[in-house]
């Protein structure tokens, strides 16, 4: 890969991110919350993927396996507690659940 | 493998992204984030990582929107509930998320820009079998440890999940 | 042959800990006590057993590797432990000092009432390991594991009552202000090996020597800093003494092994360990010096308007070790663990003698209640006696004479400034003779036996608190010779007025604790009176803010507020003149004594309190304390219980970490 290409990739990996970052400020819903958030993870593992061929190891394709694992316990926790969530505040407003204020 | 492949692939993940996080109904943002992940797997494929391109499909983009489909289902859709949402998500809330998320990526595409930028070895495809060999060689560790973590994930979900009544 | 015995020397502690912790079948009482007593003497066997030998042959340090503890990268902390001079005399009195409290916390406690003791005794197992290793290790890693694991034990056992709520926040707070030491004192250690690549001590100071001797940097003042902060809060010195006090809530025993012997004297250790490196960054020694002083005058002064006997005890503890931490700044670490190991004694044995006093007075604690005490329970009345003479620095007879004379030397050798450190060095000398004698005497007031409070001391406590009290009279010849051993060299002698002004100094505490006991206060119900005012302390309180009240008013200049001050106090002081005159009857010294004293303070006090109107000073003071509410609403309102709002801040945290790394990149 020449190392043009793998600049202009970890910026779009970067863009992916701040994308998400931007979801995740901007929206309220907490399942969209979640949707930002899987897109932060997937960025994170596209830049490891990057890497790992720019280098020509199978170290990123590895880091890429591990932030999956943490993607899916994370989609799936998050989820059974939004579903709890909603159950209790009658919402889908992140802003809702604010009891735990200081 | 010049890289340069995986570009149109990752500027399509860009914009379904982009899209994803600011449609106002649920649907349609899963939909956008389902296509922005197909498209990291197109970018994994053009990149010569199978192996995490299959994955992506499977896991990502699979098993893991699943999840989000049958959540999506508990949400109120009606048109007014879309109009409500949308009405949530103007310039006003757009400006200050937006401000803070160029400030993350302003440092991050600095710094990616001053990677090495130099003539890079190009090598093949990275298939399954070296990464299988790395993972359960030396990163024995690391996957004995991400297994506990979704047995924990698991047993967790099937805690809260369980029936019975909400408490406050 | 030594270095096995060496690396045993926590062993049996630590196997009674694991034994009281896990042993399958519950224990008798009496069992757990013996289980405790046994780990802690197999210890202080060894450890006294490997002192002996070294002192005996004069061998040089001794040091044993006992394992590998952490090798990632360029880290490789070795558990190595050290056997010198140090060494051998800490873990000495370490060692002594917990058998003879597990001993009497055995019989003390289950006659307390206490249950649970299994808990209490595999945690003082685990404290007493703890201990011996941050006395022995060699090593900057081993040190701070069982700096730790005493940080922690301390935590559990201040808060041994768990179902009374101050306790539990006494315990919360002594584990938030020395878990502030601790981490400066971690960010200590990161930066030393950040910078010279090794945690082991000889090494350490090997490079030490190398970099810092030629020209001192800022990053040694720095490191030094570090390291001093985390010794000031685990030895709950100023400005983080505000602990120890409230660290009473814990049981009698504890108190006495804990917070008075061995651990919060843990940070004069470290000073002491780590004294080569501490003398060569710049500062670092001259701030030792004045916060150990600073800590010497004020809790010494604290101590005596204290009601409370283990609370005295306590201040009198922040006191005596900043006479440590004085020595210590000084460059006379061998006086500090001279008095290091004079402390242990005298204090524990008061400890344990308040313990043994306050129930035969029926759980009592306040000191105006105390009296009688001799004619209760003897035992107790005079090895508190005897230990307070050595707190106090009696002359000659009492070890703490002998260390606090050494302090007095160190204190003057240190350079241009020591002449003014011994000075303060010795007016606290003055004050701890008087709250020590004030605290005997209140105990030796008449007042008639209770009934009933027939409960005498039992044959364990009766000898850990007589062998205490020995330790406490008769080390003074010790003195010397540790402060030799430990500081490597000969003790400097003080000329003969210096040496006559430390002895008088202890001499005129006492005798103002007996005059203001006997003195001023012929009558019983004058006496309860002045003690209750701690001996004229709430009238110089009084007169203090007075005086301030008044110096407030003439600044800010308003002849208003002026004139209704002189019309507001002038009723109420023509009403005490006369009030005051009733008090006494037709008595020769109507206008004095203490009683008129507080009154006329009270006073003061509370004209000062309603002062009317808001002048220019009024304002700024309520504006610092509006702005203070103020500012805590604001931080509040960041914690709103919403989620955007969080995200929002990491997200900024991360940005400006971001650009701290591009900028440092």
């Amino acid at each position: 890969m020449s190392g043009a290409a793998f600049v202009t990739l970890i910026a779009a990996s970067s863009g992916l991110f701040a994308i998400g970052l931007f979801g995740l400020l901007l929206r309220r819903t907490v399942i969209l919350q979640l949707v930002s958030l899987e897109l932060m993870l997937a960025a994170g593992g596209f830049a490891f993927v990057v890497a790992g061929a720019r280098h020509g190891g199978a170290e990123g394709q590895g880091m890429f396996v591990l932030v999956l694992t943490v993607a899916a316990a994370e989609a799936a926790v998050a989820l059974v507690l939004f579903v709890r969530l909603r159950a209790l505040a009658d919402s889908a407003d992140s802003d809702a659940f604010d009891r735990l204020r200081g | 493998m010049t890289g340069w492949a995986a570009l149109p692939f990752a500027g399509a993940a860009l914009a379904a992204a982009a899209l994803a996080v600011t449609r106002a109904n649920a649907v349609h943002a899963v939909l956008w984030m389902l296509a922005a992940l197909l498209a990291l797997a197109g970018a994994f494929l053009a990149l010569g990582a199978p192996f995490a391109g299959g994955l992506q499909i499977l896991v990502q983009a699979g098993a893991i929107v699943v999840l989000f489909a049958f959540a999506v289902t508990v949400l109120d859709l009606s048109a007014e509930a879309v109009a409500r949402e949308r009405a949530r998500i103007g310039w006003r809330e757009a400006a200050p998320a937006g401000v803070a998320a160029l400030a993350v990526l302003a440092p991050l595409t600095v710094a990616a820009v001053s990677l090495d930028g130099g003539a890079g070895g190009d090598v093949g495809p990275i298939g399954p079998a070296a990464v299988g060999r790395l993972l359960f060689g030396p990163w024995m560790l690391a996957v004995e440890l991400a297994s506990l973590l979704l047995l924990a994930a698991l047993i967790a979900a099937r805690h809260l999940g369980r029936r019975g009544e909400a408490r406050r | 042959m030594a270095e096995a015995l060496l690396a045993l020397i926590p062993a049996p502690a630590l196997i009674g800990f694991a034994l009281l912790l896990g042993w399958p079948a519950p224990l008798s009482a009496r069992m757990e006590g013996r289980l405790g007593a046994a780990a802690a003497g197999g210890s202080a066997a060894l450890a006294l057993g490997l002192a002996a030998w070294l002192f005996a042959t004069g061998s040089e340090a001794i040091r044993v590797e006992v394992a590998p503890f952490v090798v990632t990268g360029g880290l490789e902390a070795m558990l190595a432990l050290r056997f010198d001079a140090l060494s051998a005399v800490a873990s000495g009195t370490v060692g002594v000092v917990g058998v003879l409290v597990v001993l009497y916390a055995a019989e003390f406690m289950p006659r307390e009432g206490e249950t649970r003791l299994r808990r209490l005794f595999a945690l003082l197992s685990l404290f007493l390991a703890g201990m011996f290793a941050v006395v022995l290790a060699d090593d900057l890693v081993a040190l701070f594991l069982g700096w730790e694991i005493v940080g922690l034990c301390s935590y559990f056992l201040i808060g041994w009552r768990s179902r009374e709520a101050a306790a539990a926040d006494a315990a919360r707070q002594a584990f938030v202000v020395t878990r502030i030491g601790d981490a400066l004192l971690l960010a200590g250690i990161a930066a030393l090996f950040a910078r010279f690549g090794t945690t082991s001590l000889p090494e350490l100071f090997g490079a030490v020597e190398g970099a810092w001797r030629g020209g001192a940097t800022l990053a040694a003042g720095a490191i030094g800093a570090l390291v001093l902060a985390g010794a000031l809060a685990k030895s709950a010195q100023v400005p983080f003494h505000v602990w120890l006090p409230d660290a009473m809530a814990g049981p009698t025993p504890v108190s006495a092994l804990l917070h008075a012997a061995t651990m919060v004297a843990a940070g004069a250790f470290l000073l002491a360990r780590l004294a080569p490196l501490t003398e060569a960054a710049p500062g670092i020694g001259a701030a030792t010096a004045w916060l150990g002083l600073a800590g010497a005058l004020g809790a010494g002064l604290a101590a005596l308007a204290q009601r409370d006997v283990k609370r005295l005890l306590a201040w009198s503890t922040v006191s005596q070790i900043g006479f440590m931490f004085l020595a210590l700044g000084a460059g006379a670490p061998g006086a500090a663990m001279a008095h290091f190991v004079t402390h242990a004694a005298f204090k524990a044995a008061l400890f344990l003698a308040a313990g043994l006093v306050s129930r035969e007075a029926g759980h009592e604690r306040r000191l105006d209640r105390l009296g009688g005490a001799r004619r209760r329970g003897p035992l107790g009345f005079w090895v508190f006696a005897a230990a307070a003479l050595a707190l106090g620095g009696a002359p000659w007879v009492t070890a703490g004479f002998w260390s606090k004379e050494l302090v007095l030397a160190g204190a003057l050798g240190a350079g241009p400034l020591g002449p003014a450190l011994w000075a303060g060095a010795v007016a606290a000398s003055a004050v701890t003779a008087a709250y020590a004698g004030r605290a005997a005497l209140a105990l030796a007031r008449g007042g008639a036996p209770r009934e009933g409070a027939t409960d005498g001391p039992g044959a364990a406590e009766a000898a850990a608190v007589l062998v205490l009290a020995a330790l406490a009279l008769g080390l003074g010849p010790a003195a010397g010779p540790v402060a030799e051993a430990v500081g490597g060299a000969a003790t400097p002698h003080l000329g003969a007025a210096a040496a006559g002004i430390g002895v008088a100094a202890p001499l005129a505490g006492f005798s103002a604790a007996l005059l203001a006991e006997a003195g001023w206060a012929p009558r019983a119900p004058r006496l309860a009176a002045a003690a209750r005012g701690g001996f004229g302390v709430d009238a110089i309180r009084g007169a203090v803010a007075g005086g301030f009240g008044r110096m407030v008013h003439a600044v800010s200049g308003d002849p208003l507020a002026r004139g209704m001050h002189a019309l507001a106090g002038g009723v109420p002081r023509l009403a005490a003149t006369f009030a005051s005159g009733a008090a006494d009857g037709a008595g020769p010294r109507a206008p004095g004594g203490p009683e008129a004293w507080r009154r006329r303070g009270a006073e003061r006090l509370a004209r000062f309190a309603r002062a009317p109107g808001d002048d220019l000073l009024d304002r700024l003071w309520r504006g610092v304390a509006a702005g203070a509410a103020g500012m805590g609403r604001m931080a509040g309102r960041a914690q709103g219980g919403r989620l955007r709002g969080y995200l929002a801040g990491s997200a900024i945290g991360a940005a400006l970490l971001l650009l701290l790394g591009w900028a440092a990149a």
